[in-house]
Parts: C-alpha cells; structure tokens; sequence
C-alpha cells in the first residue's frame, strides 16, 4: 500500500498543491482556467486571517489536500475565527491510495485535531456538493446548518441614471469598521468586515473584479455599502450582491443601493441578479418587499461547530454571512 | 461497562386507540422540553389512521420503561409506485437516568430494532421516515440514529388584504368532510410528482375531518364543472401570529387562476384581516406560485429530518422531489 506523509503546510509545498488543484479541478472541463501562483499566493499567505493547510505528500507529488480560508469574526461580541472549507482534493492518480474512508478523509482528520478546540476556531463552514456533504457528515462530523435559499431578480429593462449619492469606492478606510459595529450589533456571528479583510478580499483579488458601491453621510463617513459582480453563476451572466452591509433600520440607504446594483446589473448585462441573505434578517423580508423571488437551492450550508454550547440551530438564526463568505465568488 | 454492549426489552406492534403508558411516558419527556402534552384523543386518532401506526417501547431488566416512539404510516406514491413513508410523531427517553451514551442507548436500540422490522424498500418496507423534531431530538436523531436534515423550513405568509384579484373562470365551493371527487383529482393531480402522500377521501377524512382538536374547512375549485384544485384551511397560529393557515394545497402546474381563486376563499374565510400561511417545499412549483400571488417567505424554526432506508438513499433527490405541504405532518 502506498504511503503518505500527512502534514501542516510548509513554505514551498504551494507548487506541488498548485499542481493537483489544476489537475483535480481542471479534469474534463475545457473551459478552466488554471489557477495561478499569485491566486494562491493571493488565498493562502496574505489572508489577514493566515491559513489552514494539511497536506498528504508522496514524495513530490501533493496526493491530497484539507485546506481553509480562515477569517476573524465577531462571535457573541468577541473576536474570534472561523474557517471555510476549500479547496477539498485526492489527486487523480492517488484516489485508490488509502482504502475506506479514504486519502481524503485521513488529511482532514489530523486538520481537524490541529485546528478544533477551545480558543481555536469556532466553526468550519463549507457550501459542499452532495457527494462532498456525504464523506464529510460520515466521517468529519459534518451537519447542515440550513439548505440554502436565494433571492433572484430581474434587472431593469431599460438604461437608468445611477443614483445621485451613490459613489463607488476605491478602497475601504476605518469609517467601515464603524459601520460595521453598528449592523453587527445584534448579529451572534459575523466576520468582521475592516479594511484589512476587505480590501484583501474584494481589491486586491487577482481574478475577480467588483464593484463596490458606497453612500455617505454629509460628515463624509461611510453609511453603507454594496458589493457587485457578474459571474456564471449559478447561471450564466448573473449579477450577484456579493456584500451587503446596511444599518436594518436604514431603508432609505438601502433603497439608494439596491436601485444603485439594479443599474449596474444592467450596465453590465445581467440577465438576472442574486442575493443570498439569513433569513432571519429584515433585509431577506425588504429584498421581496423589492419584487425579489426566494428559490431553494442546492447548496447546503455545513458547518461542524467546535464550541459544544452551540449548535447548527443557534447557528441559523444567529449568524450573519453573505456570498462574500463564499471564496468562489 | 458501556451502556451501549446492553440488551434492552423492545417491543414493537401496531399502536392501540389506547396506550396510556406511552402516552404518559411520553409527555413526561415532552414537559421536560416545555412542550405541551399529548391527548389521549391524538393517540386514539393516530391509531386510526388510514396506514395504521406503529409504537415501539424500550424496557430495562426491570420491566421500566425507558424509551418509546410512535411511528405513523402514510400512504404514498414513489415514483409510480405505491409505498408508505413513516411519520415519526413521538420520540422519548428517559434522560435523566443513566449519563452520557448510557442516556440515549435505549432509545438508539429502539430505533435501530424499528429499522430493520419495519422499513426497507417499497412495497414491503418504509422507505423513509420523517419528522420535524425538537431541538434536542434534531440532535440525539442525527448524532444516534442517521436522521439527516431534509430542509431548513421556510413558510409563505400574506396578509390576504393586500392580495390582488382578477376574474377567472374558475368556481371555488366549500365542501362538507372529503370530497367525493378527491380520489379522482388526486391521481391526476399526483402525476407530475416524483414522491407524494396519497391525498384520497380516505386520508382526508382522518388527517382533517376526525382531528380530535383542530376544525378544518375544505374547497375545491372548478373549471367548466371539472375539479382543478383543492384547499384546506384551519385556523391557527405560526410563531405567535394568529391567521389562516393552508393546511392542504392542490393545483395542477402552472395553474395560477385556480390558485387565485382558491386564496380568494381563504381570505373570505378568514374575515379578510388576519394572515395566510402556507408551508411547502422550496423547490416546488406551489413555492413561486404562492410568491406570484403575494405571498413573501420567511424562516421558521424548523428543519424537516428524515432517515432513508432506500438504497441508494440521496438526500438531493428528496429533497427536490418530494411535493409536501402541512397535510404530510401533525404540524398541518
């Protein structure tokens, strides 16, 4: 039987993971893009929140991976983290390498006794494909925390002028972690949304472009902000509210805004829009108050929470996430 | 020793008009929850049912009870063919006795031994069962007994009010108990869905007419004399809010004038102020039907959970296949 050295990530093991996820990812699909050494670079050494990583090496070869995005979160009012899943691999030619549960599952296993516990991270969420969700709830404790609905909408027909106080921001200042602290007041859960969490992860992104569009108030600081792009997802040519970080009472602001993101869906030629919000929060109501549709979808938000005073029902009526929290959007 | 490695009394049989022993086993669990307790009327209705119901007890050495279920079967049909699925209404266990797994093994040996006797592949055996448990149930059932969550719940309320109206050629009258012609329209109705409990006379007459605590009204819509729909209205409260709840909903895809008049009704049922509730699945057709007509959607509390004893058993399939509304569990 073959044999595996399962490990935390060591600086220069990028190249052999850069390596598989090509392989793994890019099999069959003719229209993939291999991801590049800046990406990963971009992902896993200048997160503000650092990384999570283990790897089952052969010799040269990354044969599997367990990896997370790890981000800062306000957890019932104080700091902590939170890690997303990605990047879950076997490469290939290693997928009969370890019998029942498999390659796979030994590499997360050790990931998880590293990374679990008190004063670690307090909850390791991912949005898994069937398949996935199944190895994951068989043998890493995964549990469904909510089978995932989304907002849809169409977008204005016909050009329109973008709202006169909305301005698009160039980059993020203090003024939003201030703002932050006022939405995030109420939520139990919510990564922490600074300048150095958002730069990094909306500016400073080596493959996605976003708009992010701002109202202030006559002091000049930040009242809030909406974040756009178009992707080909889940369809092709679909713009998605990606971030959305507006005061609940502040309907005026979200009016502005959400007008401010059906005119650039039109400027950049949406067929349709999508929003993902909990829906315990106003704006999930206020979005169909809007002529926004609720679908259910295939995703199922998992999370294996480490923190046994709380659980995936506390976890869906406490927690703030939006699509920014996705990687792969 | 581990409470697991112990052999535990387990009886299983077709539940009784009367089980007080349960019943009070039951509800002594239920008001450790800060739930409300279980008539024996709804245990009496729960053994009529048209399926029957099956109840499942777990003794120790001593003969106490120590654990118990109740197991209701519903007719159904799973792509074409006939089947039963289970509702389970009733899981308890003496918590208090014992520590850690010992806790649970009863109740984990009750269900495993309710498994195997009684659900498997269609025909014979039940393929799923179901439920829409406790918070502390939610957690024994998943970790202890391979339940696995179906949906989060989310319900479609209005407020009939501000509901918009047009003329349609469709004739909404009240019907007495179950309509006659149910059996007929079900099975046109049913056509179109992978997985459905059976909705004839018969299942309906138990599930509203005979409920020991809860009125129902009934209304079924024509076209040119043909039934294309059907309702069911009770009155009631979701989480905290008074209003009308529609308790059963049938209309053929696509077929908005006759789900506009059927709201129609129910708004004149409820005297026109309170709200409407709907609770179906968010993959179905109903679902962007009641939200075309006005209605918004919020979350509940809630997860539907199931076990499947189906081989192979894919939660996705379900999950987008099987047409539900409040008529499949004790919550309609």
């Amino acid at each position: 039987m073959a044999s595996y050295e399962i490990r935390p990530y060591r600086p220069g093991d990028e190249h052999a993971i850069l390596e598989t996820f090509n392989a793994v990812f890019g099999e069959g699909k003719e229209d993939f893009e291999p991801r590049t050494l800046e990406e990963w670079r971009w992902g896993f050494e200048r997160n503000p929140a650092g990384n999570r990583i283990f790897v089952a090496m052969q010799g040269d070869v990354c044969a599997a991976q367990c990896a997370a995005l790890p981000f800062r979160v306000t957890f019932r009012g104080k700091p902590a983290t939170i890690t997303q899943g990605v990047d879950a691999m076997v490469h290939p030619e290693h997928r009969r390498g370890l019998r029942r549960p498999g390659l796979y599952v030994a590499t997360a296993r050790p990931f998880f006794a590293t990374f679990r516990g008190p004063g670690r991270d307090v909850l390791h969420y991912g949005w898994p494909v069937e398949p996935a969700w199944r190895i994951g709830k068989t043998f890493l404790n995964y549990e469904i925390v909510r089978t995932q609905t989304v907002l849809f909408a169409k977008p204005p027909e016909a050009d329109q002028r973008m709202p006169d106080r909305v301005e698009e921001i160039a980059r993020f200042d203090d003024d939003v972690t201030a703002l932050y602290g006022r939405c995030a007041k109420d939520w139990g859960l919510s990564v922490v949304r600074d300048p150095a969490y958002l730069n990094w992860r909306f500016f400073d992104h080596p493959r996605f472009c976003y708009r992010v569009l701002g109202l202030r108030h006559p002091s000049g600081e930040l009242r809030a902000y909406a974040i756009f792009r178009c992707a080909d997802f889940p369809h092709p040519n679909c713009g998605l509210v990606i971030d959305w970080l507006v005061e609940p009472n502040d309907i005026e602001a979200g009016e502005l805004l959400h007008e401010a993101l059906r005119v650039q869906a039109r400027r950049d030629g949406a067929e349709s829009m999508l929003a993902v919000f909990p829906d315990w929060s106003p704006w999930f109501d206020r979005f169909q108050i809007w002529s926004w549709d609720v679908f259910g979808s295939d995703y199922l938000l998992i999370g294996i929470i480490q923190d046994p005073h709380y659980d995936t029902w506390w976890l869906r009526k406490h927690w703030w996430y939006q699509l920014a929290e996705l990687d792969t959007v | 020793m581990g409470g697991e490695e112990r052999v535990w009394n387990i009886e299983l049989r077709e539940a009784e008009p009367v089980e007080e022993e349960l019943r009070a086993f039951v509800n002594e669990a239920r008001a450790g929850e800060g739930l409300e307790e279980r008539s024996a009327e709804v245990w009496r209705w729960r053994a009529e049912a048209p399926g029957g119901a099956i109840v499942g007890s777990a003794r120790d050495d001593a003969g106490e009870l120590r654990a118990a279920v109740c197991v209701v079967r519903h007719p159904a049909i799973l792509e074409g063919e006939v089947a039963r699925f289970g509702e389970v209404v009733e899981v308890a266990n003496a918590f208090a006795k014992g520590r850690g797994l010992v806790r649970a093994a009863p109740l984990a040996a009750l269900l495993e031994a309710f498994g195997r006797v009684y659900c498997g592949a269609a025909p014979e055996g039940m393929p799923f069962l179901y439920g829409v448990p406790t918070r502390r149930a939610h957690r024994f059932l998943r970790g202890r007994a391979k339940a696995e969550v179906l949906r989060a719940e989310n319900v479609l309320w209005a407020q009939p009010s501000g509901l918009e109206w047009l003329e349609t050629g469709v004739e909404v009258t009240e019907s007495e108990g179950a309509p006659e012609e149910l059996d007929a329209f079900f099975m046109e109705w049913r056509r179109s869905k992978p997985a459905v409990l059976v909705r004839g006379r018969d299942e309906y007459a138990w599930r509203f007419r005979d409920h020991p605590t809860r009125s129902y009204r009934c209304a079924l819509a024509r076209r040119m004399g043909e039934v294309v729909g059907c309702a069911v209205l009770r009155m009631g409260e979701v989480d905290g809010e008074a209003g009308g709840i529609l308790a059963d909903w049938m209309t053929m895809p696509g077929d908005r004038e006759c789900g506009m008049e059927l709201l129609r009704w129910a708004r004149e049922a409820v005297g026109g102020t309170d709200r409407l509730f709907v609770n179906v699945s968010d993959r179905s057709g109903e679902f962007a039907l009641f939200q075309s007509l006005g209605f918004r959607v919020r979350g509940t509390d809630e997860y539907l959970a199931f076990r499947g004893f189906r081989r192979p058993t894919v939660m996705s399939w379900l999950f987008a296949n099987w047409t539900y509304t409040l008529f499949d569990s004790e919550r309609g």
